[in-house]
């Protein structure tokens, strides 16, 4: 698990500009030990992650068997919160994995911790290289290069290696509040995985109210619309409502924007129906896609308007973006636009 | 010729001094924006964007930055 998280230290990348994306955790689910014998024995525990998806419990038959704890940077400690962690404690048969702090390999020998991109030494707090990612002049915290998560390891995780994450934990999706603010909140830390900050921002302007319901409290019509074509009486009371009232209302873009990225597992059902979770799921996709197609046609047009209009239109403007496939297909409708597409052998 | 990481360094290098240039010619910088269908955010182009936005905040007659 472990060594599938990280890309391969020998490959060697084409010519082409290719853009590696960072690596994230895969959330764990259960750790397995074979021990020789005859017969073999298996020993397999299920993992608890923390908030921050730092390993917190192995369970075995509903009870605990062995806990974890780190400090904010990642240091081990006792489970009693009090002392320091002894690694001889650590023995071979308690390291049913080797995943920490945030779902980061552990280097106990060293007392480092691997996080992808780069190595943090919780003793100190510090990655042990400098950051690649040129810092924010809004935020000072980052324009120091080997600081871990600007400072803040309450807040923010770091995936990759190279960048902050924000947790983004307050986020809550209401199941059952869309037929007037009755139902219960369902907290859905568990199934949202990445990139929480758009979805953080994006929550500020977020009502369900000016989602869900008319002016006169009603449900809108798209959401009831939506719950029938599924033949799901529920829809509207619960989260597969949310994507698809989004879409149908163009003030909440942004709020589309948001959740597009975030996403959930299929386990996210919910209980009043049983469909729920694949439905997100489906008008999540769905949305995201006209979203994002959207997203590019409006913005090559108004970017080759820009162009034609600017004051360096003679040079050809500059295409940056996410996703290379993307740059060049919006270049590709600007004439004289330019784009990073080669690259040295390094 | 390195490993990963050394390549990925180099590559984030060479991707940084290109946007700066590209910015210093006074060529206008189109940025279509994020890939809502990416399970992960690309660190080059959050690179570019906290590039962009940097200059344009020493340099205030800089305008050639376009958001769509």
């Amino acid at each position: 698990m472990c060594s599938a998280d990280r890309p391969p230290r020998s490959r060697r990348p084409p010519a082409s500009l290719t853009r590696p994306g960072p690596q994230r955790p895969t959330p764990l689910v259960y750790s397995r030990l074979d021990k020789p014998g005859s017969p073999p024995q298996v020993e397999q525990f299920y993992v608890h992650q923390d908030f921050q998806g730092s390993i917190d419990k192995l369970s075995y038959g509903g009870a605990a068997a062995h806990s974890y704890t780190f400090d904010a940077f990642g240091k081990r400690r006792n489970p009693n919160w009090v002392n320091d962690y002894n690694l001889s404690e650590l023995d071979v048969t308690n390291r049913w994995t080797r995943l920490g702090y945030t779902g980061h390999e552990q280097l106990d020998n060293v007392r480092l911790i691997h996080m992808n991109g780069r190595v943090q030494d919780p003793m100190w707090g510090r990655m042990l290289s400098p950051d690649p990612i040129v810092g924010d002049l809004e935020f000072p915290q980052s324009l120091n290069p080997y600081s871990y998560v600007r400072n803040n390891p309450l807040r923010y995780t770091d995936p990759t290696g190279y960048s902050e994450n924000d947790g983004g934990w307050t986020i809550d999706i209401c199941w059952g509040c869309g037929s007037g603010g009755s139902g219960s909140f369902v907290d859905l830390r568990p199934y949202i995985s990445y990139q929480y900050s758009l979805a953080r921002d994006y929550a500020n302007q977020f009502s369900i109210s000016s989602t869900f319901l008319t002016d006169d409290g009603s449900v809108k019509p798209e959401v009831l619309a939506f719950g029938g074509a599924l033949g799901c009486s529920a829809v509207p009371l619960c989260g597969a409502g949310l994507d698809v009232a989004v879409i149908g209302d163009p003030d909440a873009a942004l709020w589309e924007k948001g959740l597009s990225t975030v996403s959930l597992g299929a386990e996210a059902v919910c209980p009043s129906c049983p469909n729920a979770g694949p439905l997100i799921l489906a008008a999540k996709t769905l949305g995201k896609e006209a979203r994002a197609a959207e997203n590019v046609a409006e913005g090559v047009a108004d970017a080759a308007q820009a162009s034609r209009s600017g004051q360096n239109a003679a040079k050809g403007p500059v295409v940056i973006g996410e996703t290379m496939a993307r740059v060049e297909q919006a270049a590709a409708k600007i004439p004289g636009s330019k784009i990073l597409n080669d690259m040295p052998d390094f | 010729m390195g490993n990963a990481d050394q390549v990925t360094s180099s590559m984030m290098q060479y991707n940084r001094k290109w946007i700066l240039e590209q910015m210093r010619s006074g060529r206008q910088i189109i940025d279509i924006g994020a890939d809502a269908n990416r399970a992960t955010p690309s660190i080059f182009y959050q690179m570019e964007q906290n590039m962009l936005k940097n200059y344009q905040k020493l340099h205030p007659e800089f305008s050639g930055a376009v958001t769509p």
